[in-house]
C-alpha cells in the first residue's frame, strides 16, 4: 500500500464519517409531519372518486347496463357519504 | 493504486452497511430522529461506496490492467471499447457487484425520494434493503471479490477476451435490464416487510411502489425480450426461446411480477387480496434471488459444482431464509391484513384479475418444476434426469392460451358484477371474430395450438379494438372532437386502462408470432460457389466466400443470393459469415469460431442464413437456411407492451384536492 493509497482512502473514510455524523452533531432535528389519518382518509376519498370516473366510463363506452350502473354508482357514493362523515368527525 | 481504492471501498460499504443497521435499529427502539436521518445518510454512503467500487472495477476493465484475475479473464488487447464495459457483468464477482451497484442505486432513489415521506415504514425499508446489500456485499468482499490480483509470477501481457458470443450489442444491454429487473423488486419486496412489520393493512405501500413495479417489471420484460432477441440474431438455432434454465430464472419472477401489477389494483381499488399480493411481492423476489442463484451457482449443470463453487449453498441459504422470515412474518400478522370485502360475483373483473393470478401461479410453478427437476432427480437419484423443451411446450402452451383468453375477458368485465345482458352485448362480436378466424383458418390448413393461439388472437385483439372505439364513439359524441383527438385525449386521460390495451394489444401480436413457429421449413447443404439448393418456396445460390482479417477475429464471408423457386425472382441477397475469434492465438484450441447469422426478415417471414464451416482447401461452405413464419410480429409485440406499459405508467397530472 503506497502513501498515495492510504491518503487516497483516508480522504474517502473521512468525507463519509463527516456527511454521516452531521445529524448526529445537532440537539435536535425537526420531524415532518407524516401522513395522519385526515391524509390517508382523504386518500381513500381519491380512491373513491377515481372508482366513479371509471365506473362512468364504463358506463359512457356501454361496457355496462344503466341499472348496474346505477346500482353500482349509489353504492360508492354511500361509501364516499360515510367517508366524508369519519373525515368531519376527525376535524372536529 | 486504483484497485486498492475499488477494494477498500467494497470493505468500506460493508461497514457503512452494518452501521446503517444498527443505526435504524437503535432509532426504531429511541425514537431519536436524529439516529433516523443518521442511518438514511449511512445508507446514501453505503450505496455511494459500492458504487464507487463498481465505477473502479469499470475503469480497470477499460484501461486493461492485467494484474486484476478479472480483467485477464474477461478482456484482451484486442477486446473492443464496448465490450471492455459490458465485461462487468461477463463474469461471476463482477455480476455480483453489479447486482450491488443496482440496488444500491435503487436504494439511494428510494431514499432520497422518501426523505420526508413515509416515515413509519422507511426505517423498514432502509434495513430490509440494507440487509439484501450486505449479502452482495459479504459475497463481493469474501465469496467471489472482483479485486483479487492475478495468481501469477510473471506480467500478463494479454488477456483471454470476451466469449465471442457476448460481443453482441443486444448482450451489451440485455444483462443490465435484466438486472434492473430482478434488482427492482428489491424495494416493493422491502415496502411490503415494512407494511407486515408496521402491521399497516392500508393501500399506502402499494400505492407507493405501484410505479416502482411496473418499472422494474417493465425492465425485467425488455431483459427477456432481449434476451430472446439475442438468441435469434446469435445462437443460430432459429429460435428465440428454448426453456432453457438461464431464461426460466428470468421468466419466473416476471410472471409473478406480472401477476402482482394487476392484482395491486385490486387492492388499490377494492382494498382486496391483501395477503395474495403480500404472497405475490415476497414469492417474485425470492424468486428474482433465486434466478441469480440458478444462474450463478452452476447448480444446473451439475450439483456437485453447486456445492463446490461456495457460492451456491450461501445463496440458497439466503433464499430459505428470506422465505422463512416473509412467510413466517406474513402469518403472525395475517389476521391484520384480512380483506373487509369479498369477491360479489363470478362474472365481475376481479374475479377476472384472480383468475389470471391464477392462472399466472399455476405457469409460474410449472416453470419452476421443469426447471429444478434435473437438479432434484440428480441429488436424490444420482442421475440427471434433463426436463426438454417439449415438456415445457405441452404443459405451458395451453396454460398460455388460457391466460391468452383471459387477457380477453377481462377489459369486458364491470367491476363487482356483470349482468348477462352486458356478458351478451360485450361478447357476442369478439366470439364472431374469433370463429370467423378460426373457420378461416382450418380452411387453410392451419391445425393444432397454433389454430387455437390465432382464433384467441383474434377474440383479443377485438373485445381490445372494440374498447377503444367505444371510447372514442363516446368522446366524439360528447365532446365534438375528431377521431384522431379523440384517440389521442381518451388514451391521456386514462393512461392506466388504455395503456394497459395496449400492452395486451402487444402480448397478442407476441402469440400471432409464436404461433409461426409451427410452420418453420429448414435444410441444410455444402456449396461450392454458383451451387443452388432449394429450401421450402426459395432457392439459395452461393455466389462467392470471401476472407477478411479483422481486429480481434478472422472471417470467412459467404454471399449467398435467395429466388422464389416458383419464377426465379430475386429476393433477397444475405452474408452470413464465419468468424474466428482469437485467430492470432499459437495454441489452435484457444480460437473460437463462431456463426455470424445474416436474416432477411418481413411480417410474413424469415429467411434465416447460417454459416455453420467452411472447408477453405476445397471451397466449400456449408450452410443451414431457415424460412421462419411470424417471427417479427414477436417483436412488433414487444414494442407496443414496452410502449403500453410506459403509457400506464406515466404520471398523470397532479389534482388539486
Amino acid at each position: 500500500m503506497t502513501w498515495n493509497d492510504t491518503i487516497l482512502i483516508f480522504i474517502i473514510f473521512v468525507a463519509s464519517a463527516w456527511y454521516v455524523i452531521q445529524p448526529l452533531m445537532k440537539e435536535t432535528v425537526l420531524r415532518p409531519a407524516d401522513e395522519d389519518v385526515s391524509q390517508a382518509l382523504l386518500r381513500q376519498k381519491m380512491m373513491l372518486m377515481d372508482q366513479i370516473k371509471e365506473l362512468e366510463m364504463d358506463f359512457e363506452v356501454g361496457n355496462m347496463d344503466e341499472k348496474d350502473y346505477k346500482e353500482q354508482r349509489n353504492a360508492l357514493k354511500r361509501d364516499i357519504s360515510s367517508l366524508l362523515e369519519r373525515m368531519k368527525s376527525k376535524g372536529k | 493504486m486504483i484497485p486498492l481504492t475499488g477494494a477498500i471501498s467494497l470493505n468500506l460499504s460493508l461497514a457503512f452497511g452494518i452501521l446503517t443497521l444498527f443505526v435504524i435499529g437503535f432509532y426504531i427502539r429511541n425514537d431519536d430522529f436524529r439516529l433516523y436521518r443518521t442511518g438514511q445518510r449511512l445508507s446514501l454512503v453505503t450505496s455511494g461506496l459500492s458504487l464507487l467500487a463498481t465505477g473502479v472495477l469499470t475503469n480497470e476493465l477499460i484501461a486493461g490492467n492485467f494484474d486484476l484475475d478479472y480483467v485477464a479473464h474477461y478482456t484482451s488487447n484486442e477486446t473492443p471499447f464496448m465490450y471492455k464495459i459490458t465485461a462487468l457483468w461477463a463474469g461471476q464477482s463482477g455480476s455480483m457487484l453489479f447486482w450491488l451497484a443496482i440496488l444500491s442505486v435503487y436504494a439511494m432513489v428510494a431514499v432520497l425520494q422518501n426523505k420526508d415521506k413515509h416515515l413509519s415504514l422507511m426505517p423498514w425499508v432502509i434495513f430490509v434493503t440494507t440487509i439484501v446489500q450486505l449479502f452482495f456485499l459479504a459475497m463481493t468482499n469474501f465469496v467471489t471479490n472482483p479485486f483479487e490480483p492475478t495468481n501469477a509470477d510473471f506480467v500478463i501481457m494479454n488477456g483471454n477476451g470476451l466469449n465471442p458470443l457476448l460481443q453482441n450489442p443486444t448482450m451489451a444491454i440485455h444483462p443490465p435490464m435484466l438486472y434492473l429487473g430482478y434488482v427492482g423488486f428489491t424495494i416493493p419486496f422491502a415496502f411490503a416487510l415494512a407494511a407486515l412489520i408496521k402491521r399497516d393493512a392500508s393501500s399506502l405501500w402499494i400505492k407507493t411502489v405501484r410505479r416502482w413495479t411496473l418499472v422494474t417489471w417493465l425492465f425485467l420484460g425488455i431483459g427477456i425480450i432481449l434476451g430472446g432477441w439475442w438468441a435469434y440474431l446469435e445462437l443460430g438455432w432459429g429460435g428465440y426461446w428454448a426453456w432453457d434454465p438461464v431464461e426460466n430464472a428470468s421468466f419466473m419472477p416476471w410472471l409473478t411480477g406480472t401477476a402482482f401489477v394487476h392484482s395491486i389494483i385490486i387492492q388499490e381499488k377494492k382494498n382486496m387480496l391483501k395477503i395474495w399480493n403480500m404472497i405475490l411481492i415476497i414469492v417474485t423476489f425470492t424468486l428474482c434471488i433465486f434466478g441469480t442463484f440458478l444462474t450463478r451457482s452452476g447448480v444446473m449443470s451439475s450439483v456437485h459444482s453447486f456445492t463446490a463453487s461456495g457460492l451456491g449453498p450461501l445463496f440458497l441459504s439466503f433464499v430459505f431464509i428470506i422465505m422463512i422470515v416473509s412467510f413466517g412474518l406474513l402469518y403472525y400478522r395475517r389476521a391484520d391484513f384480512k380483506s373487509e370485502k369479498r369477491l360479489e360475483s363470478f362474472t365481475s373483473r376481479e374475479s377476472g384479475f384472480l383468475f389470471n393470478n391464477v392462472v399466472f401461479v399455476v405457469l409460474c410453478f410449472a416453470v419452476f418444476w421443469g426447471t429444478i427437476f434435473p437438479v432434484i432427480s440428480e441429488a436424490v437419484r444420482g442421475t440427471k434426469i434433463t426436463v426438454g423443451a417439449p415438456f415445457f411446450n405441452q404443459i405451458n402452451i395451453p396454460i398460455g392460451l388460457i391466460l391468452l383468453f383471459l387477457t380477453g375477458v377481462g377489459p369486458l368485465l364491470a367491476w363487482r358484477n356483470t349482468s348477462k345482458e352486458s356478458l351478451i352485448k360485450n361478447f357476442t362480436s369478439p366470439i364472431i371474430v374469433a370463429l370467423l378466424t378460426g373457420g378461416v383458418l382450418f380452411a387453410l390448413n392451419v391445425r393444432g395450438n397454433s389454430l387455437v393461439a390465432l382464433s384467441l388472437a383474434s377474440f383479443v385483439a377485438t373485445t381490445i379494438l372494440i374498447e377503444f372505439w367505444r371510447g372514442i364513439s363516446a368522446r366524439t359524441g360528447k365532446f365534438e372532437e375528431s377521431v384522431f383527438t379523440a384517440f389521442i385525449r381518451l388514451i391521456q386521460k386514462n393512461r392506466s386502462r388504455y395503456g394497459g390495451y395496449i400492452t395486451h394489444l402487444g402480448i397478442v401480436l407476441m402469440f400471432v408470432g409464436f404461433s409461426g413457429h409451427a410452420f418453420d421449413i429448414e435444410n441444410e447443404w455444402g456449396l461450392k460457389a454458383g451451387n443452388r439448393e432449394t429450401v421450402g418456396n426459395y432457392e439459395v445460390e452461393l455466389l462467392k466466400i470471401s476472407q477478411e482479417e479483422r481486429p480481434n477475429h478472422y472471417a470467412y464471408i459467404a454471399d449467398l443470393n435467395v429466388y422464389q423457386k416458383e419464377d426465379g425472382k430475386f429476393v433477397t441477397d444475405l452474408h452470413p459469415e464465419k468468424r474466428i475469434y482469437f485467430h492470432r492465438d499459437p495454441n489452435p484450441d484457444k480460437r473460437q469460431p463462431h456463426s455470424e447469422l445474416d436474416i432477411y426478415s418481413t411480417l410474413v417471414r424469415d429467411i434465416y442464413s447460417i454459416f455453420t464451416g467452411v472447408d477453405p482447401e476445397n471451397n466449400v461452405g456449408y450452410f443451414k437456411i431457415m424460412i421462419n413464419p411470424l417471427v417479427q410480429w414477436v417483436w412488433i409485440g414487444s414494442y407496443l407492451l414496452v410502449i403500453g406499459t410506459v403509457i400506464a405508467m406515466w404520471p398523470a397530472k397532479r389534482r388539486i384536492v
